[in-house]
């Protein structure tokens, strides 16, 4: 009799357990002052989760359990989704997002339930990837400008167009990646837009990556802290990317040149295919959306928000920094998107590899 | 009955190894059995890739041969019994430092304000930092060394455990010299150790993929990456799992030749 209570009681307390343990999510809910309960689990680059972003977050809700894991890199991002990562909210950029959409990765985004949507710039809702298919798959928080990053010292005159990137012999990085090598390579040769290219553009484009190898001192891998540590161990004299890396190394040999027309990105967050919890995927997006995460945005990486109610508190020193000003010349920016054609560039980008 | 070793090799080792093969040869995109190998060819650089590889992983074992030998040498023959003991488990937490740890240790000893760097410019033998000590071939084969060397000296000193001191003294009585009584008894007497070592360490050394990531330069490219690439960035399962393959089989007939080759010592 004791057996079978036992049996009674702890056969569903154990689905339960595994349930759990499989990734099944509490819906959760939302408390009479406005908190969300329940597990949110969030899969983002780590600067979502500084302090001074996200704790908050977690303090406005104190009965909602935050599960992060910290993505390494668009590419590794978008195949561990695909292979079946289980979460709530995806830091993507535009770009991955195409792949991520594609692969069913993502549901679309209820554009009503972002408070401030109607205050979103049109450069970063019109951009590329974030809206496709009459849906709305990202919401778009920040962006920025990719130019040369260069060091002073070995460049007295600053460079001045994206072909000095390869036909320097100074040391040259770039990530491994297609997209940041061919679109830049693209611009260097004046083809514009990057992702209509025709296979004799194509064609030059890999020539082009293939002569520039020489110089190359290595493809880095994952996000910024890898070009950091090159940069700051003198490996490196110059790359593509936007400011980032200029602002975090501020005093150092190193200087930002904008390009005529620039490598523009966006991203923001997008919500998984087996999301539940939605109350809580909401407040999280509005609260990522808000003036006062925005602002750190701004003033601590120099990134360009995407909402006009956080521009509006912004000092204009702080605007001017992070280009901000000129938001509406990055409309005719080159876009950091997919190919038209993504296959044909992978594979360059594998033979300019293999060469 | 099954040896009860194969409840864990079955789930762990040869369902994955099957679930590879069926990826290899079943392609999601419809194509025959061998579309993926083909595909697999035609990205013209895969040969130079495998033969880069084998290149590495060759230089390597060789540099990890030519400082483990000796090491193990002297560990067996030349050290007291109990200091023996402590040594070999020092070479071995050298060699679960984690690989990162590692390879930025390294970064900080090649780079062009590395250890080496500046002792080169302090000595005044060179006046500006060496380019090609860190992100090279260079750096790759040594990195590799680095990590996997206490893996090639344990086995050749457990071989030369097995030499017992009268096969020795037999040797000196002899009147052999001490060139000779090595050639003679303790070369051949520790070559098994020496293909032990090889299987242990040639086939992972030619697998890896994070080592020419992260201190290889723009070319210094091995199969191990080939395969990531093709999961990372092209999306190509097939691809990657008849790559994948093509690697096992490789190793198969490595290990195979190795074993072969151990028996002939062995007498067997």
């Amino acid at each position: 009799m004791v057996k079978r209570r036992i049996a009674l009681i702890g056969v569903p307390v154990l689905l339960c357990g595994l349930l759990s343990a499989c990734g099944g999510n509490s819906n959760g809910g939302i408390n009479a002052n406005g908190s969300v309960t329940g597990t949110l689990r969030i899969f983002s680059y780590a600067d979502a989760f500084a302090p001074n972003v996200f704790d908050a977050f977690t303090k406005a809700n104190p009965d909602l359990t935050v599960e992060k894991s910290e993505i390494a890199s668009d590419d590794g991002a978008v195949a561990k989704l695909k292979g079946g990562f289980k979460t709530d909210v995806v830091n993507t950029c535009a770009g991955p997002i195409d792949d991520e959409v594609a692969n069913g990765s993502l549901q679309p985004i209820d554009t009503s339930r972002i408070k401030d949507w109607n205050q979103i710039y049109p450069f970063f809702t019109n951009f590329k990837g974030v809206q496709s298919g009459g849906k709305t798959w990202m919401l778009p928080l920040i962006g920025g400008a990719y130019g040369l990053v260069y060091r002073p010292s070995a460049f007295p005159i600053p460079p001045t167009s994206w072909m000095d990137l390869f036909t320097t012999n100074k040391r040259v990085t770039s990530p491994d990646d297609p997209l940041t090598n061919i679109v830049t390579a693209a611009l260097a040769l004046g083809y514009f837009p990057p992702q209509s290219m025709t296979k004799d553009q194509l064609n030059n484009v890999q020539d082009l990556l293939i002569k520039q190898k020489k110089h190359v001192v290595t493809y880095y891998q994952g996000a910024g802290a890898a070009l950091a540590t090159l940069w700051k161990n003198d490996e490196v004299d110059i790359t593509a990317l936007d400011l980032s890396l200029v602002n975090e190394l501020k005093g150092q040999d190193i200087a930002f040149a904008p390009m005529s027309i620039p490598l523009a990105y966006a991203c923001g967050f997008s919500i998984a295919k087996d999301a539940k919890n939605l109350d809580a995927v909401y407040a999280y997006l509005n609260y990522a959306l808000s003036p006062a995460v925005q602002t750190v945005q701004a003033t601590s990486y120099s990134y360009l928000v995407s909402s006009k109610l956080t521009v509006a508190g912004l000092p204009a020193s702080v605007l001017a920094k992070s280009g901000q000003k000129n938001l509406d010349s990055y409309t005719k920016a080159a876009t950091y998107g997919r190919a038209n054609d993504q296959a044909a560039w992978t594979k360059l980008w594998q033979n300019v590899k293999g060469s | 009955m099954l040896p009860i070793g194969y409840l864990v090799l079955i789930p762990l080792f040869y369902v994955p190894v099957v679930l590879l093969l069926v990826k290899a040869f079943q392609p999601d995109n419809g194509g025959g059995a061998f579309s993926a190998f083909t595909s697999v060819f035609s990205e013209g650089h895969l040969l130079g890739t495998i033969r880069q590889s084998f290149e590495i992983a060759g230089l390597s074992f060789g540099l990890m041969l030519l400082l483990g030998y000796p090491l193990a040498y002297l560990v067996c023959f030349k050290m007291q019994q109990r200091f023996q003991l402590p040594t070999l488990l020092l070479l071995v937490m050298s060699g679960s430092i984690s690989d990162i740890v590692r390879i930025f240790g390294w970064y900080s000893l090649l780079g062009r304000e590395g250890v080496i760097n500046s002792a080169l410019m302090h000595l005044g033998i060179t006046h500006a930092p060496v380019d090609g000590l860190l992100f090279s071939r260079f750096a790759v084969v040594i990195v590799l060394t680095s990590g996997w060397l206490p893996y090639v000296v344990i086995p050749i000193y457990s071989a030369m455990r097995t030499i017992e001191a009268r096969q020795l003294e037999a040797a000196r009585d002899l009147y052999s010299s001490p060139f000779a009584t090595f050639k003679n008894v303790v070369l051949p007497m520790s070559t098994p150790g020496i293909l032990g070592a090889f299987i242990i360490v040639f086939i992972p050394v030619l697998s890896d993929f994070a080592t020419p990531q992260l201190v290889g330069g723009p070319s210094s490219l091995m199969i191990g990456n080939f395969v990531s690439d093709q999961v990372l960035q092209v999306g190509d399962l097939p691809a990657a799992a008849a790559a994948a393959a093509l690697l096992l089989a490789m190793s198969v007939v490595l290990i195979g030749v190795a074993q072969r080759v151990t028996r002939k010592f062995h007498g067997g």
